[in-house]
C-alpha cells in the first residue's frame, strides 16, 4: 500500500465520520426544535398517542381493509373510514399550528364520538375481540385531554 | 347482521350524547379539583398568616414586658405582687410560645416541593428561634 492510498483511506474514512456526525448533528437538531415545537403548543405525549392511533387506523383500513368484526362497514364503505380517519388525522396535525387549543380540544371530541361509535357498533355485533373494552379506553382518554386542553386555553 | 340505517343513526347521536355527557361530567369534576386545590392554598396561607400575626404578638408582649421590668428596676420600691405579676405574664407567654413552636413543628417542618413555600417555612423557622432567643433574655432580665 502506498502512501498515497493510505493517504486516500484515511480522507475518506475522516469523510464518512464527517457525514455520520453531520447527520447526527442534523437528527438532534430535529429532535430539539420538536421538541420546542411541542412545548410551546402544550402538545402532551397523550395527544400525541391520539393522533399516531388515528393515523395508524387509517394506515390499517387502507392496507389491510376494515374489520367485518364489528359491522363497521355496513353502512359506511372502507374508502368513508379511511377517509374520515385521514380526514381526522389532518385537521389535528393542522390544528396544532393555531393558537386557540379549543380547536384541537374540538378535533379530539370528534376522536372520541369515532372511538365511541366504533365500539358501540362492536358491542352490537357481539364481537368476541376486545374491541368494545378498548374503543372505550381510547373514547375516555380522548375526552380526557380534550378537558385539559379546554382548561388550557387561558 | 342487519342495521336499518335509523339505527345507526342512532348509535351515532348516542355516542355524541355519551361523549358530550362524560366531557362535561370530567369538565365538571376537574373544575371541581382545581377549586378545591385553590381552597386548601387559600386555608393553608391564611394559616400561614395567623401563625405570622402570634409570632408578632409574642414579640411585642416580649418587648413590653422587658420594658416593664426595665421601669420597675429604676424605681426604688418592687413589691411582691408586682414580681408575682410579672412572672404570671413571662410564664404564660413562655407557655403561648410553647404551643406555637409545637404548631410550627407539627404543620410547617415538613419538606415542601414548592420552593416558595418552603422559603416561608424557614422564614418561619428563623422566626420561631429569634422568637426563643428573646424570650431566654427576656428570662434573663428578670429579678
Amino acid at each position: 500500500m502506498t502512501f498515497q492510498t493510505m493517504k486516500m483511506q484515511l480522507e475518506q474514512n475522516i469523510g464518512l465520520k464527517a457525514k455520520v456526525e453531520y447527520i447526527l448533528d442534523l437528527l438532534i437538531e430535529i429532535l430539539l426544535e420538536l421538541k420546542d415545537f411541542s412545548v410551546f403548543h402544550v402538545i402532551t405525549f397523550g395527544e400525541t398517542i391520539l393522533l399516531a392511533l388515528t393515523i395508524f387506523r387509517a394506515l390499517w383500513y387502507a392496507f389491510f381493509g376494515v374489520s367485518n368484526g364489528g359491522n363497521y362497514d355496513y353502512y359506511f364503505s372502507e374508502f368513508a373510514w379511511i377517509c374520515i380517519f385521514v380526514g381526522c388525522s389532518l385537521a389535528h396535525l393542522g390544528s396544532f399550528f393555531f393558537s386557540n387549543v379549543r380547536i384541537r380540544c374540538g378535533i379530539i371530541l370528534i376522536y372520541a364520538v369515532i372511538w365511541t361509535f366504533l365500539g358501540m357498533l362492536a358491542f352490537v355485533a357481539g364481537t368476541t375481540a376486545p374491541a368494545v373494552p378498548t374503543f372505550a379506553v381510547f373514547a375516555l382518554a380522548s375526552i380526557y385531554l380534550a378537558v385539559r386542553l379546554w382548561h388550557e386555553q387561558k | 347482521m342487519d342495521l336499518s340505517l335509523e339505527k345507526i343513526l342512532t348509535y351515532l347521536v348516542g355516542s355524541g350524547g355519551i361523549v358530550a355527557g362524560l366531557f362535561y361530567g370530567i369538565k365538571f369534576l376537574y373544575e371541581q379539583l382545581d377549586k378545591r386545590r385553590a381552597d386548601k392554598r387559600t386555608a393553608e396561607e391564611k394559616a400561614y398568616d395567623a401563625i405570622w400575626k402570634l409570632y408578632e404578638a409574642a414579640k411585642a408582649e416580649i418587648e413590653k414586658l422587658k420594658n416593664e421590668i426595665k421601669e420597675l428596676e429604676r424605681g426604688d420600691s418592687l413589691s411582691r405582687p408586682t414580681i408575682s405579676k410579672i412572672y404570671q405574664a413571662v410564664r404564660k407567654l413562655g407557655r403561648q410560645i410553647e404551643i406555637l413552636d409545637s404548631v410550627f413543628i407539627k404543620e410547617f417542618l415538613i419538606q415542601d416541593d414548592d420552593a416558595e413555600k418552603q422559603q416561608l417555612k424557614d422564614a418561619l423557622k428563623k422566626e420561631m428561634e429569634i422568637l426563643w432567643q428573646k424570650f431566654d433574655e427576656l428570662e434573663k432580665c428578670l429579678p
